[in-house]
């Protein structure tokens, strides 16, 4: 009974939404509160992660584990930040503007390192990886679009250059295409063995 | 009703009722004859690096995404669960465990779910450590830093990264490529899997991300979806050719 | 620039120089960095999580008993303690049920998401493609149409093919047929060109956001001298 309940309760609440999905407007307002629910869990799933995250640093702390000064710096990160939510209110500017000042220089040098990282990827990419037919089709595509990234062949407005412009920009949306429906033929499976139980936990 | 469904739901509909029985088919199916699947070469490499850990006495670490119910729903988030489950089990009495990090609440929740359960099953309750599955971060750039500062750790034999991770996790497999750490990408998105190929690691791409754990996944439900998704595969190019044939006939609406 | 824009400044260098750090192999200024960035990124999520969507639509339906949001509230309230319980050894197990409940949820979320929005607009995409109108114009063919039409279909089920892996018998080994192996052959070359553009893509933010840390190391430097 303990494996079978949650099976049970997966399998309906699945079939709920897809029956409301399907017998539009009448299933709307079901759907509406099913998705209602879905919010608020996933919101209480991710409040207790965090609990769990900041209980694990805090222990790491206490056994004085390796590596115990960075989790001091993240408790403390978490406990101000949270201190200063509750006071001054998530909506106030001044609260979004501090907030904002930390996040957002180490988010934009992140994703600056990624430009430098992606310089040397590119060098090692055909010695890792060998010469296929993948690879090199990607050597010459990455060339082609960073050329045509410049935009000069662009600017000499010659017809037949345009045309040819236009012809390749369409070429990665074939990959792109049958990338996505393989994603979305391995994601309809995985969707129909969740619903269905045959996923289980890891005690199957 | 169906009539007032527009082409595209009516077409939804048909694969979906089709992708369905193509599964049910092959779960009965399943019984008689098993499915003749060559082995991807990446998901081997699973397999070689977990024995690669376990002759080293060390861990294999499993980042599992930062995206599950973040942003949006998206269930191809919980891909990585299949491999997490699939490795745990064969280092639940390691000295090092499988290590996990997830970047979203729900995902870390069932993740540690799928830790306990695995403890459970093996009758070993007691060993269950809450540490073994963590969230590392919030955010999709807090989870890929936090992943950045979990692979210098001298305990690592391999890293893996599957769900569904932006194209930073570009800067996870620089920091695994600079400890010299083996690592293989299964991720659910398509800049994901780009991002996989430009690094250096084992990348798996399209459909095969969602079975990555390869032959370590042994439950019966596997072999009938990869079976299933061989013949959806099938059955949409045939109908990509029969209704270009009947659009440019004028057949088509 | 006035006192609190100039802290924003030294804030934002300081933290950009150590994420920086990383480059020269650093751990520890950059592990300080990200450190800060999880902390602050939990907390302020956490305090979104329960101003915008626990208080409203968790606690505040629960407030008035004669609401007819009460006993709505009362699901969601059950499965998120069960969830709740799952911080506790003991408790753990009870989790399986809410997330049996996302899952689900989410499966069928997958089921419509996937058929009706990737699927389906993919496919009926690509037949649109062959409209009589678009092939034929004044009674000529037009073969670039045409061409790229028939590329776009062919090209497609060839990158479907890369990942068929069921194989034939041969002499006791499993082998992929040669067709497929030359259908998946084509499908990698147009995986390929769709990276390349991915990176592209990729690589010109990340620039742009590299050259946006560097301009604001340049304007706390320039305000010294």
């Amino acid at each position: 009974m303990k494996r079978l309940l949650p099976l049970i309760v997966g399998a309906l609440s699945g079939l709920v939404v897809l029956a409301a999905m399907f017998f539009v407007p009448q299933g709307s307002a079901i759907l509406s509160a099913v998705l209602n629910w879905v919010i608020a869990v996933a919101s209480v799933a991710l409040l207790v992660a965090i609990a769990s995250l900041v209980l694990t640093h805090l222990r790491f702390i206490a056994k004085g584990k390796k590596g115990f000064l960075l989790s001091i710096v993240l408790v403390v990160s978490f406990i101000t930040t949270l201190a200063l939510g509750i006071l001054l209110g998530v909506d106030n500017p001044i609260f979004l503007r501090l907030v904002g000042a930390i996040i957002r220089p180490i988010e934009t040098a992140l994703l600056g390192l990624v430009a430098l990282v992606m310089m040397s990827a590119a060098m090692k990419i055909f010695r890792e990886r060998g010469w296929s037919a993948l690879t090199v089709s990607f050597g010459i595509s990455a060339i082609v679009f960073l050329i045509l990234g410049l935009g000069f062949l662009q600017n000499l407005k010659i017809p037949v250059l345009n045309e040819a412009i236009r012809f390749v920009e369409g070429l990665p949306m074939i990959g792109a295409r049958g990338l996505l429906i393989g994603i979305g033929i391995g994601l309809l499976m995985m969707a129909f063995r969740v619903l269905f139980g045959m996923e289980g936990s890891g005690n199957d | 009703m169906l009539s007032t469904l527009s082409l595209n739901d009516q077409l939804a509909l048909a694969l979906g009722i089709a992708g369905l029985l193509f599964l049910l088919i092959n779960l009965l199916l399943l019984k008689r004859n098993q499915p003749k699947h060559i082995p991807e070469p990446s998901k081997e490499a699973v397999e070689d690096l977990l024995h690669v850990s376990s002759e080293q006495g060390k861990r294999l670490v499993v980042g599992l995404g930062h995206a599950l119910t973040n942003a949006s729903f998206d269930l191809a988030g919980a891909s990585g669960l299949n491999l997490q489950r699939a490795l745990l089990k064969r280092s639940l009495f390691n000295d090092h465990p499988l290590q996990s990090f997830s970047g979203d609440g729900t995902l870390a929740c069932v993740s540690r779910m799928v830790v306990h359960g695995a403890y459970h099953g093996a009758l070993a309750s007691e060993l269950f450590r809450d540490s073994l599955s963590q969230l590392s971060g919030t955010s999709p750039l807090a989870y890929t830093a936090s992943l950045v500062n979990q692979i210098p750790d001298g305990s690592n034999a391999g890293l893996l990264l599957a769900g569904q991770m932006s194209p930073l996790m570009l800067l996870v497999l620089d920091q695994a490529d600079r400890q010299v750490l083996p690592a293989i990408s299964a991720l659910s998105s398509l800049s994901g899997q780009a991002a996989g190929f430009f690094g250096n690691s084992l990348n798996l791409m399209g459909e095969d991300v969602f079975n990555a754990a390869g032959k370590l996944d042994q439950r019966k439900s596997v072999p009938a979806s990869l079976s299933a998704q061989d013949w959806l595969r099938i059955a949409i190019s045939i109908g990509l050719l029969l209704g270009a044939i009947l659009k440019m006939g004028g057949v088509l609406p | 620039m006035n006192l609190p824009e100039l802290i924003t400044l030294i804030i934002s260098v300081a933290l950009t120089l150590m994420v920086f750090s990383y480059i020269l192999g650093d751990r520890l200024f950059f592990g300080i960095a990200t450190h800060i960035l999880i902390g602050v990124s939990a907390g302020f999520l956490a305090l979104v999580a329960i101003q915008k969507v626990i208080l409203p639509y968790l606690i505040l339906p629960l407030a008035d008993p004669d609401g007819s949001g009460f006993w709505l509230a009362l699901v969601p309230l059950v499965l998120s303690i069960l969830l709740v319980l799952t911080l506790f050894r003991r408790g753990i197990q009870a989790g399986a049920i809410p997330l049996a409940f996302l899952g689900g949820v989410m499966a069928a979320l997958a089921i419509v998401g996937v058929t009706r929005g990737t699927l389906a607009p993919q496919i009926l995409s690509m037949l649109g493609r062959f409209e009589p109108a678009q092939l034929m114009r004044e009674a000529q063919p037009q073969w670039s149409a045409i061409l790229e039409a028939l590329m776009i279909l062919l090209g497609v089920i060839s990158v479907l093919f890369v990942f068929h892996h069921r194989g034939q018998s041969k002499a006791g080994e499993l082998v992929r047929p040669v067709f497929l192996e030359g259908v998946g052959s084509i499908g990698q070359i147009f995986i390929g060109i769709t990276f390349g553009a991915l990176f592209v893509g990729l690589f010109s933010s990340a620039l742009i956001a590299l050259i946006s840390s560097l301009s604001e190391i340049i304007r706390f430097i320039s305000l010294w001298f």
